[in-house]
């Protein structure tokens, strides 16, 4: 998924950079750091999800994170999407991240995208992506993510919630299951306007979102591919069930494969 | 006669009362279809969330469409996908 050794001319920690980093270097070693700040990850939605994948990933040290969002604060968002403040309303949400997250780790480059995500903009955006997250809150522009990351063999960090309930797994082309494979069109009825949700139901799912990027990155733990966690916030329970593709799905499924 | 574990996921144990269910079908093969058609013949909460969320359905850990056809023994996992995020 990325190189198990980075090239001779790969990035060098500063004396700053290994006190920063030094009670995660201790799990994964100044190699697993270096990777992580050759790394690009793109987070596409700066709401719930991604207010907490991109303060995580910030502070881990990724490279350069790209965020993406053509959305303002409202007030009602406040409850959950906690790196936009109540002085932050009316801006734009990249700005409003960008400037935090700035803050919390200069040494990463941020980039703030404020793009809408469709079938034509959606390649350019994800293009020099090591890991793409999904920040988003709906499953058709997830399905135009999940595409683009098939074709360009981008593993994607799928993560969605409701209420007080989530589900995430790691989605690694022709590897794991797509999202397409996961959730077949058919089964999908569309949903429109507001949904119930806690703070604490997309801040969990996104800090996992995080952990599954620097893991896929680092190459250190096991990545959650070709499995779905789901969680149940009202009972506390996490449970992970096996999934498997669709030899029949038309974005990963056996005859697109055999094009690749 | 065909007998299938039914799982259910999140909102979904909450709707049944229960994690899982043994469910018998009178008939050689039955399908997905069928499997949701008696869940919702028994527990009438099931019939009303599905209007809100959809059920994803699951055999064997296999995403499946509600054609598929569900054998003896199999496990059947039904799973409420949420498009939440921001």
């Amino acid at each position: 998924m990325y190189p198990e050794t980075l090239p001779d001319e790969g990035p060098t920690l500063s004396k700053e950079e290994k006190v920063r980093y030094n009670r995660q270097i201790m799990i994964f070693g100044e190699e697993g750091q270096k990777k992580l700040k050759s790394a690009r990850v793109v987070i596409i939605g700066v709401g719930g999800l991604g207010s907490a994948s991109s303060t995580y990933l910030t502070a881990a040290g990724i490279g350069k994170l790209i965020l993406v969002d053509k959305d303002v604060v409202e007030l009602d968002n406040l409850n959950r999407q906690v790196l936009h403040w109540t002085r932050d309303i009316g801006r734009l949400k990249i700005k409003s991240a960008v400037e935090k997250l700035r803050e919390l780790n200069p040494e990463v480059d941020i980039e703030g995208l404020a793009v809408e995500v469709n079938e034509e903009s959606v390649y350019d955006i994800i293009k020099e992506a090591d890991v793409v997250v999904d920040g988003l809150d709906n499953w058709g522009t997830r399905m135009v993510v999940n595409k683009a990351c098939v074709d360009l063999n981008k593993p994607f960090v799928h993560a969605g919630v409701h209420g007080m309930y989530g589900q995430l797994t790691v989605i690694s082309p022709y590897k794991s299951p797509c999202l397409q494979c996961i959730v077949p069109t058919a089964a999908i009825k569309p949903r429109s306007g507001t949904f119930p949700v806690l703070g604490t139901t997309p801040a969990i799912l996104a800090t996992i979102q995080a952990q599954e990027t620097i893991k896929l990155i680092t190459g250190y733990g096991k990545p959650l591919i070709g499995k779905l966690l789901i969680f149940d916030g009202t009972t506390t329970i996490f449970t992970l069930i096996d999934i498997h593709r669709r030899d029949d799905c038309p974005i990963c499924g056996v005859s697109r494969q055999q094009k690749q | 006669m065909i007998k299938v574990r039914v799982k259910f996921f999140a909102v979904l144990t909450d709707v049944v009362g229960a994690k899982e269910l043994a469910v018998e079908i009178n008939k050689e093969k039955a399908t997905v279809k069928e499997i949701l058609e008696y869940i919702r013949n028994r527990y009438p909460k099931f019939k009303e969330i599905e209007k809100d969320i959809p059920i994803l359905t699951l055999v064997n850990g296999v995403s499946v469409l509600l054609d598929e056809e569900v054998k003896d023994g199999d496990e059947v996992s039904l799973l409420p996908p949420v498009s939440g995020g921001c």
